[in-house]
């Protein structure tokens, strides 16, 4: 109790060195996370290009037609093209499915999606908030792309009870073995999770999050899909996108493509043909149009995007170094004060065991206290800017970081307190 | 009861740079005594009274602190025998000027193991009203004149209840009014069966001790009797 009181009026004598610490601390705690958040992304990014047997072979695309797409005719057309290479299909299609039918009947869904449009963003919430897509696939893409599933895949052959079995995202709420229930089309369906996908990681970094499966809540083989019910390619009303213009009130058919690079041709020669039938006149020529190609990304590339944190790398460490120093000179400066304090302690009967876990008590609070506040900090900034600053690497970094200068403070702190001689230090005071 | 027995302090030993600051010296004071160390600047006096306070060991010789042979000890025993044996005072006060006078007196009462947190309070108000400055107890030291400060320093020397109270030129720093003050504090202190040694060069305040001893060069050149006047 005594002992603490004495560290407790230390600590308090040394407000504005605690201060001092704190923020040089805190600068240099928060631009490590800075650095670590954003670097681990990257680290991670290389890694899993640099092991994945997909790259700079991938290119994604997407196609939409306003009859029914099949395999064989954007095979077709990709050679009508010129494209040569080999084509998978990783959805054939989507089915939109609502599940809070006592709300919604037929006829609003009808009348919701007849008013789709972003002025109209009340109903757009609603018809957001109430349905949810099954996406049909005619590969499945852990075929495709290092994806883990766990789980197993729909199986066309295998009894599910009636239900449809479907594979969930890694990132969605729902367990292999639930069931959800929706309505769509013709009537009443019930899926069942039988898979989930372990990663979401693929999405982000080979193919553009928001296009391709990413956009759909469950997966299941097309197949499956279509025998269902759920989903029929001629049925206009219950698919997902639908335009009326002045003179037609027609549907759109869409799938997303993976395009095998062949060795021969580069992906500015993929782009220029696929580009070709970007603007096409869709009634007139009404056949398959190629959307924006995606490309899968390469180590170059994705480099690229990283060339200004690249940039940045020296100034981060430069700061975290300046920042260092600044605390340890900081602990030098100040010194003076704390051997006078433990000359001052020393004359009044206490040991060096005593000073030195009174010295290293202050400094563990001092850091502390410290960490604490700058962690509040980047939960704030994190709050209100909603950057994602923290993530676990950067907190081990930093929790090391921490650990590396406490102790290295500390112990050049109680260096110096017990080897500085008591005497001289009296007799400075005396002499001041 | 102090004695020395021929004790010798070098300073850097052995060095091209060394100093002979104490030449075999043999000094007893015995208990309730109030002795005053004088010399010239640089005559040995200040090494003599770190030694005599543990603050400073001899390099040859023995030094006896009552039934203590104190080169016997570790230091953190000696770092005990300090604080319940001695008070210090020193020239320039010796307290943290940044905290409150009640802290600055209550440093030896934390150090000491037999006295409890609780019992602390009154021991320190005590030690505050013996030495007429517990209207400042909250009070930051350095908002105190120099007397008060001393009288401070006086407090936290007593606040243990040593035998030994050792001052190194305690009215150096103080006019004379307030210094005679402090001198009489010390007599006080001595009349109540303190040991008092002073160190000092001011032959007024040595002519309030019972006993002089002069320090040249290291060595006790004189050793008399004095009578107060």
């Amino acid at each position: 109790m005594k002992i603490l009181s004495l560290i407790r009026s230390v600590l308090l004598s040394r407000k504005r060195n605690c201060i001092m610490i704190s923020l040089c601390f805190i600068f240099t705690t928060l631009l490590f996370n800075l650095m670590i958040a954003i670097s681990s992304d990257y680290i991670n990014g290389v890694n899993y290009i640099s092991k994945n047997r997909y790259d700079r072979t991938a290119i994604v695309t997407h196609t939409t037609s306003l009859k029914p797409l099949s395999a064989q005719r954007i095979s077709d057309e990709l050679k009508r093209q010129g494209v040569k290479c080999r084509m998978e299909i990783l959805n054939i299609n989507s089915s939109l499915m609502y599940s809070e039918q006592s709300r919604i009947s037929d006829e609003y869904i009808k009348l919701l999606t007849y008013n789709l449009h972003p002025d109209n963003l009340s109903l757009y919430t609603r018809y957001e908030k109430d349905s949810f897509n099954v996406s049909g696939y005619t590969t499945e893409p852990s075929e495709y792309l290092d994806v883990e599933l766990e789980g197993e895949k729909p199986d066309i052959n295998k009894d599910y009870g009636g239900k449809i079995p479907v594979i969930v995202q890694s990132v969605s709420d729902k367990e292999i073995g639930d069931t959800v229930k929706g309505r769509a089309a013709q009537g009443k369906f019930e899926l069942l999770v039988v898979g989930k996908y372990k990663s979401n990681e693929v999405w982000d970094l080979l193919l553009s999050p928001g296009d391709l499966l990413y956009n759909s809540s469950y997966y299941t083989d097309y197949r499956i899909l279509e025998k269902s019910g759920c989903y029929t390619p001629d049925n206009r009303d219950f698919t997902e996108k639908q335009y009326e213009n002045d003179d037609n009130y027609f549907h759109e058919h869409f799938c997303d493509v993976i395009l095998l690079k062949t060795d021969d041709m580069f992906y500015a020669e993929f782009e220029s043909r696929i580009r070709n039938t970007w603007s096409v006149n869709d009634e007139k020529k009404g056949d398959i149009i190629f959307g924006n190609p995606l490309f899968g990304v390469d180590k170059d590339t994705f480099s690229n995007d990283y060339i200004s944190l690249l940039q940045l790398f020296p100034a981060f460490i430069a700061i975290a170094v300046v920042g260092s120093i600044g605390i340890v000179a900081n602990g030098f400066l100040n010194a003076e004060s704390r051997i006078k304090a433990a000359a001052v302690f020393r004359s009044c009967g206490a040991n060096t065991s005593k000073i030195a876990i009174i010295n290293t008590v202050c400094e563990l609070v001092v850091m502390l206290f410290s960490t604490i506040v700058s962690f509040i900090i980047l939960l704030i900034i994190k709050l209100i800017f909603g950057l994602n600053i923290i993530n676990a690497d950067s907190i081990l970094f930093t929790a090391l970081y921490l650990l590396i200068l406490t102790v290295l403070i500390s112990i050049i702190g109680n260096i110096t307190l017990l080897k500085s001689k008591m005497l001289d230090v009296i007799r400075r005071y005396e002499n001041q | 009861m102090i004695k020395l027995e021929n004790v010798d302090k070098y300073y850097n030993y052995h060095m091209d740079t060394e100093v002979h600051a104490l030449k075999n010296v043999n000094l007893t004071i015995n208990d309730g005594e109030m002795v005053a160390i004088m010399g010239v600047s640089g005559s040995g006096k200040s090494t003599m009274l770190h030694i005599l306070g543990c603050l400073d060991s001899q390099t040859k010789g023995k030094y006896f602190l009552g039934e203590y042979e104190v080169c016997k000890y570790s230091s953190n025993t000696i770092a005990e025998i300090r604080n319940e044996e001695i008070g210090f005072v020193l020239q320039n006060f010796g307290l943290l000027s940044d905290k409150s006078v009640y802290e600055n007196i209550s440093y030896p009462l934390i150090f000491n193991p037999a006295v409890k947190y609780k019992m602390m309070k009154r021991l320190i108000t005590k030690a505050a009203e013996d030495m007429l400055v517990s209207d400042f107890l909250k009070k930051p030291v350095k908002e105190l004149s120099g007397g008060q400060k001393q009288r401070v320093a006086l407090a936290r020397a007593i606040v243990n209840r040593p035998n030994i109270i050792l001052a190194d030129e305690p009215t150096a720093a103080l006019d004379k009014n307030t210094a005679n003050d402090i001198m009489n504090v010390l007599i006080n202190l001595n009349k109540n069966g303190k040991t008092v040694v002073i160190v000092t060069h001011d032959r007024s305040v040595a002519e309030k001790c019972n006993r002089i001893i002069e320090l040249s060069d290291g060595e006790i050149i004189s050793d008399k009797e004095n009578i107060p006047a």
